[in-house]
């Protein structure tokens, strides 16, 4: 069996926003506004076009973003915010993907049929910011008991002294 | 005295000797179970949080427990104790409760930690229960943040205490 070697690259930003530009045009996902910040690629896409990106940068022969490290959600008040961080181990280059997403009406494509493992990810999300991922096969509290009604991560959360109380199930009565 | 060789009566007479009564120990039945039951605490292989940690080694070669009669047991059915060690989430209230109901009685439990008595650095939060007597009777607090080992012993050292003020006349008294 031949062991596959993975070399060190040194990564030049620019060329992979370059090469990311042209991948982006030639499939018409979408136009793509790329930011560079603390060394990390930055990429905003448009809430329709989530899904087809991801796809794209997975199967793409040159890209191969083949690993998902993280996705994130963050509250900036006005809007939610999602964070797709992926990885290539081919190239090692990796890239973030933001998405905005309207705070009243939250909801977005799930990418559970692209990468199997943003599932924990997505049901994550969805418990702690109220983001519904459509098409999710499982969405249910991963790290919050069942029965919840709120979001704690929200920056609109407020913790009230009865919903911390532990009620007592009906065997210690 | 091997064990393969029938007793002779001299054997018998040498015992008799050795004692000078017939062999029989007159004792209150309280006081023997409960020299039996506090010098064998076996208490369950169970760890939270970052206490746990601090609970290993306690039960590992350099404080060594054993040294108490004190094991940690595989399984809830033979386990005496319960020990606490770590936040406890509302997730997870019902999975101790659980395990706690499926121990045999008498049980007991100790809360280690400031998590397991108010919940600790985390009490502010909306995850997690503030203290596992809300959830279960606990028998003895030993409070740090982690509990030292020598903190932890003092707690096993008190729930020997307890154990010996149980007796089989009376039920013993469930504060709820
Ligand atoms: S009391 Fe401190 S050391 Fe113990 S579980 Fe809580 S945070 Fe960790």
């Amino acid at each position: 069996m031949e062991v596959k070697q993975y070399n060190f690259k040194a990564v030049d930003n620019d060329k992979v926003i370059s090469l990311l530009q042209d991948k982006f045009k030639s499939v018409g996902t979408s136009e793509g506004n790329f930011s560079l910040n603390h060394g990390q690629i930055y990429c905003e896409v448009s809430k329709e076009t989530i899904k087809n990106t991801i796809k794209m940068l997975k199967n793409d022969k040159d890209l191969k973003f083949d690993y998902i490290k993280c996705i994130t959600g963050v509250d900036y008040k006005e809007y939610l915010e999602i964070v797709y961080s992926l990885y290539s181990f081919d190239n090692n280059y990796s890239v973030n993907i933001k998405v905005r997403i309207d705070a009243a009406n939250p909801d977005v494509d799930s990418i559970t049929d692209v990468f199997w493992s943003a599932d924990w990810f997505e049901r994550e999300i969805w418990e702690f910011f109220g983001i519904n991922f459509k098409g999710h096969p499982n969405l249910k509290t991963l790290l919050l008991p069942g029965d919840v009604d709120y979001h704690p991560l929200l920056k609109s959360f407020e913790i009230k002294w009865e919903k911390r109380e532990y009620v007592r199930p009906k065997v210690f009565e | 005295m091997g064990l393969e060789r029938k007793k002779t009566l001299e054997d018998h007479l040498y015992l008799k000797d050795k004692f000078g009564k017939p062999n029989i120990l007159t004792v209150s039945y309280d006081k023997i179970m409960n020299a039996a039951r506090s010098r064998s605490i076996w208490y369950l292989t169970f760890g939270i949080a970052c206490c746990a940690i601090e609970m290993m080694a306690t039960g590992g070669s350099h404080y060594d427990l054993d040294r108490f009669g004190m094991f940690f047991r595989a399984t809830p059915r033979q386990a005496d104790l319960i020990i606490i060690s770590g936040t406890i989430t509302r997730k997870y209230a019902p999975v101790v409760q659980r395990v706690y109901m499926q121990m045999a009685e008498p049980r007991y439990v100790l809360a280690m930690g400031s998590c397991a008595i108010t919940g600790g650095p985390f009490y502010d939060s909306y995850n997690v229960v503030q203290g596992i007597d809300k959830v279960i009777p606990v028998d003895v607090y030993v409070q740090g943040c982690p509990a030292r080992p020598e903190a932890l012993y003092c707690g096993l050292l008190k729930l020997k205490e307890i154990i010996n003020r149980d007796s089989i006349v009376k039920k013993p008294v469930i504060v709820k």
